[in-house]
């Protein structure tokens, strides 16, 4: 079981850790923070439930430990984090300049968007579509009920919907998706 | 609002765009093989261990205390007591205290806390007011001899007889006497009273008058405690109705104060000296006149053998009640605190 769950957490590292990059919008800090998790996780690991309750909890245990984060952080500096400085960092998986410009530009609108975002809201759209977490495993990562859970990820959408660089850019992908 | 499978394409590409991780997962196996809930466990188990060695040692002690002392066989009658109590109560002053606190009492008992001379009270020992009636059948024309024995046996243990009475029960003599007999030489006193020839019925109690003591020594205190700030008014009073009127609080004072004082003593007498009422009657049957007689040490010790077992075995089911008490509260609080723990931890992730 140990040896189990080990391999499991290795496996899930990547994409916690891109969740977390989507939940406080660094790089630096999210690695920090799921490394944080999963050691937190390992280190609890009698008390987490096994099969496929698992995935919620090592979810919930990464929501807190970047939310908790985020607001020493914010307690610290007294700002939140300047979404332009990471978006200048960040690598640009395809070759070519144009190709390289256009991801940017479609990356750094939606993290704009997702930043302008709520922590209540930000959170379940990344769980749901980054994660690929249902409303009830949000539910439990959260500590919420499915309904409300329902409703923020409805509010969240209809908020990033009314975003006009998103919008803009999501007519585009809607054109070149099919 | 945006669409679903949208906003899942533009969330993977946002969330692509970020670089890999500069490090990768650390083992997680290394060195971390047990997990800490083994570590817990011991601190559960010897936090339970230690729970029921302390419960076991009070049981214990409470056992003890019952077989040592036999007057909590029965405790009846406790309110008549206090009641009788009261009647002899000095009431200096003209009888104006009525026992209910003067207005003034408060401020008295916060100036007498600021106080620097006034300190806590040590801790209360037990005071117990210990009681008792036997009736006891003697033989033929021993009934004087009885009532003598009880006189020397009351005086020889160092207390008195508080009352005595000789009548005829149909045509047969019999006494009833009241002697005041020393705490700790009650039960000594008793069994050789019951040795002076056949019990008819014993009747012991010890009522706990603890509480009631340390009320009244509270109440003193304050009271005390406002009399001397009066006494500082009354020498700081200038004009006539000033002086009047702290003179006539206190004077209610000091009425309360002797009225409580009273009622120590009588508490303190009553503490101090147990009241045994032994009616004697004559009982023709009886071949053997125990007074003049007096049991063997073999058959006394056997007595005692008895009583000390009864009274041990009424003290184990007399306890048994706060026994249970005690472990069903154990069992509440340990399963809550397993509760907490697991909810914690839950948390804490």
């Amino acid at each position: 079981v140990v040896d189990d769950l080990a391999v499991w957490l290795q496996g899930a590292y990547g994409q916690a850790y891109r969740t977390a990059c989507l939940i406080l919008r660094n790089p630096v800090d999210a690695e920090e923070a799921v490394q944080e998790a999963f050691l937190r996780v390992w280190r609890f690991r009698s008390s987490l439930p096994d099969g496929d309750g698992r995935r919620p909890w090592v979810y919930r245990v990464v929501v807190n430990t970047c939310l908790s984060r985020r607001r020493s952080d914010r307690r610290k500096s007294g700002g939140d984090v300047d979404v332009d400085l990471h978006l200048t960092a960040m690598a640009a998986p395809e070759p070519g300049p144009e190709a390289a410009a256009a991801h940017r530009d479609l990356a750094g609108a939606l993290i704009a968007a997702l930043g302008a975002l709520p922590e209540h809201l930000r959170v379940p759209v990344v769980l749901r579509y980054w994660a690929g977490l249902t409303e009830r495993e949000i539910a439990v990562a959260i500590r919420r009920r499915p309904g409300t859970v329902k409703s923020r990820l409805h509010e969240a959408r209809r908020r990033l919907g009314d975003d006009p660089r998103l919008a803009a850019l999501a007519s585009d992908t809607e054109e070149v998706a099919p | 609002v945006i669409d679903e499978d949208v906003l899942r394409a533009l969330v993977a590409e946002a969330a692509e765009s970020f670089p890999p991780p500069r490090e990768p997962l650390p083992q997680l196996t290394e060195g971390r093989a047990e997990p800490p809930r083994r570590r817990a466990r011991p601190f559960v188990l010897g936090t339970v261990a230690a729970g029921l060695v302390v419960l076991l040692g009070l049981v214990g002690l409470t056992v003890a205390d019952r077989l040592r002392d036999g007057s909590a066989r029965t405790v009846q009658n406790a309110s008549g007591d206090a009641g009788d109590g009261l009647t002899s109560e000095p009431t200096a002053g003209g009888g104006t205290a009525t026992g209910v606190p003067a207005p003034g009492d408060a401020a008295g008992g916060a100036g007498g806390g600021g106080d620097g001379g006034q300190v806590a009270p040590p801790l209360q020992a037990t005071k117990v007011v210990k009681t008792g009636a036997v009736e006891v059948a003697v033989g033929e024309g021993a009934v004087d001899d009885s009532v003598t024995r009880l006189t020397s046996l009351a005086v020889g243990s160092g207390g008195f007889v508080a009352e005595s009475r000789t009548f005829e029960q149909g045509e047969r003599p019999a006494a009833d006497i009241t002697i005041r007999v020393p705490g700790a030489a009650f039960e000594q006193v008793l069994g050789e009273v019951r040795g002076l020839g056949e019990t008819q019925s014993v009747t012991t109690a010890g009522q706990d008058v603890t509480a009631e003591y340390v009320d009244l020594e509270a109440r003193l205190r304050v009271l005390r405690g406002t009399r001397d700030q009066l006494l500082g008014l009354l020498s700081r009073a200038t004009t006539i109705p000033d002086i009047l009127a702290v003179q006539d609080r206190l004077n209610a004072t000091q009425t309360e104060i002797e009225r409580l004082e009273g009622q120590q003593r009588v508490l303190d007498d009553k503490v101090a000296l147990g009241t045994l009422k032994v009616t004697v009657t004559e009982d023709r049957s009886a071949l053997n006149t125990a007074a003049a007689k007096p049991r063997s040490g073999l058959a006394k010790a056997w007595d005692d053998a008895v009583d000390g077992f009864t009274s041990g075995v009424e003290g184990i089911v007399a306890a048994s009640g706060r026994i249970l008490l005690v472990v069903l509260v154990l069992a509440a609080l340990t399963a809550m605190a397993l509760g907490g723990w697991k909810v914690l931890r839950r948390r804490l992730l």
